[in-house]
């Protein structure tokens, strides 16, 4: 274990900002590799003891905070529709690194972080307007660009403005209903569905053999067609 | 027609060949907007997508809610839930396990084929002959005694895919009803000619006791004859003559 002190420069820095933290020993080593963001949580890194430089240079009490929140965070956005590889897509990493920091095996980086709390906030807001299409619209094409890419690339007022940037290149739908000119054949069976006198067909599945779904290609050589010598063809009556 | 006391039966269970649901229907229509007669009571709304940036042409849609037959068999409805079953068991996992996790796999395939129903009177064709089940391409139904399905044909020209997530079921057919359904099916899709038994009992000079059909040949009829001789019939599809060429309506596109 080796004692780590704060370098001089880094107390211009705002907290949540990288800080290079040095061995007493005098061998440099930088937190921007590990990133900060437990870090930033502490005033004075004397205090703290950090192990060797092959692991992220912050406490593991802040490391754990950190993966606590990516965690949360992630699998709140899977759970309106995206993968985790979308996910890391997003964040502008790759679903390892994604993982790493969901593990707390790897510290993010700040503004990994922000990039996934926006990414969070902005399936949040598109979950309320656009229920069940939250991933139709961060992956829509628009030109080479999406929206998840652009929270991934650090284009945060894009996403803000989420609405705009999709008003602008969103594909028109025209709908114009006819006028019924009889009762539709219909309308009976809608009274009753509003009546809650129909269901919905049960989900369960029926047991089937294999060879219920098989069939061989070569029996049709059996079945060739057989015009005749006639005009008419059989098969018509 | 089979009288709708024979025709239908109450619902239960999963989804059948044959059931009536009340879903929609939605076809791609070209510029004008052509519409057989017979589906313009289908379309309650008219839809046009134009894609952003020009990246396709414009979609244009006919669409509304309709009650429809299911005409994909039974054995579709699980495909992909017996595949999964299946996989898992052979992997190891106890049935009653495999049957709870292939029924949680989102990823199966839910969907089907139906066709409309249709009033007999949106048809240009005799009344008489239509509702007798003799015209190709439609199956007449009963009107239901709950009244919930008019007198009506299906439509079986015209074949939607749908979400078994997303129908409510309005009533279920019995298996002579399902038999007829089969039977149109085949008609109109394999256009085989199925009038190749008649009178063989005459030309043959015995009686018919027993009709099979081979599993590993659905095309092969077997006929064992009341002296123990067997005949084997064997069905032969064919394509209908070439028809005149399509070409576009003329005047301008709407």
């Amino acid at each position: 274990m080796t004692v780590l002190e704060e370098a001089p420069t880094s107390s211009s820095l705002r907290p949540d900002q990288p800080r290079q933290v040095e061995l007493i020993h005098g061998l440099l080593t930088g937190a921007v590799f590990g990133t900060n963001a437990g870090m930033s949580l502490h005033a004075n890194l004397r205090q703290h003891v950090f192990g060797l430089t092959t692991v992220p240079a912050v406490e593991p009490r802040f490391t754990a905070l950190a993966a606590d929140e990516v965690r949360r965070l992630r699998d709140d956005i899977c759970r309106r529709g995206l993968t985790r590889q979308d996910v890391a897509r997003g964040v502008g990493v790759d679903r390892r690194s994604l993982s790493g920091y969901a593990s707390g095996e790897i510290n993010p980086h700040p503004e990994r972080l922000d990039a996934l709390r926006i990414l969070a906030r902005v399936t949040r807001e598109i979950e309320v307007e656009r229920p069940t299409h939250v991933r139709d619209v961060l992956l829509a094409q628009r030109g080479e660009d999406t929206l998840l890419d652009a929270v991934g690339s650090g284009r945060y007022a894009v996403a803000a403005a989420w609405r705009t940037w999709l008003a602008r290149f969103e594909a028109q739908v025209d709908v114009r209903p006819r006028a019924p000119v009889v009762e539709p054949v219909w309308s009976a069976a809608a009274r009753a569905l509003a009546d809650g006198r129909l269901t919905a067909p049960s989900r369960t599945g029926t047991v089937r053999s294999a060879d219920t779904y098989e069939m061989d290609v070569t029996e049709a050589s059996g079945v060739e067609e057989d015009l005749g010598s006639g005009g008419r063809r059989r098969g018509y009556q | 027609m089979i009288p709708a006391d024979e025709f239908y039966v109450p619902a239960n269970g999963p989804p059948q060949q044959g059931d009536v649901l009340l879903a929609g229907v939605a076809r791609l229509v070209a510029a004008d907007r052509f519409t057989p007669l017979q589906w313009s009571r289908l379309d309650a709304y008219d839809v046009t997508v134009t894609s952003a940036g020009g990246e396709h042409t414009d979609l244009r849609l006919a669409t509304g809610p309709a009650l429809v037959m299911v005409t994909s068999h039974d054995c579709h409805f699980d495909k992909e839930w017996n595949r999964r079953r299946a996989a898992l068991m052979n992997d190891g996992v106890p049935e009653a396990e495999a049957e709870r996790l292939a029924g949680e796999d989102t990823t199966l395939d839910r969907t089907f084929t139906a066709s409309p129903l249709i009033r007999p009177e949106e048809l240009d064709v005799d009344r008489g002959n239509l509702m007798a089940g003799k015209v190709l391409g439609y199956l007449p139904v009963p009107a239901s005694a709950d009244g919930l399905v008019p007198e009506a044909v299906v439509d079986l020209t015209y074949r939607v895919t749908l979400d078994r997530l997303d129908i409510v079921r309005v009533v279920s057919v019995s298996t002579p009803a399902r038999a007829q359904l089969r039977y149109a099916l085949t008609r109109l899709d394999s256009l085989r000619a199925v009038t190749i038994g008649f009178e063989i009992e005459a030309v043959v000079g015995r009686h018919i006791e027993h009709v099979t059909f081979p599993k590993s040949n659905p095309l092969l009829v077997r006929l064992e004859l009341d002296d123990g001789s067997m005949i084997e019939l064997l069905q032969q599809p064919t394509d209908p003559d070439e028809g005149p060429a399509r070409a576009a309506p003329s005047g301008p596109a709407a």
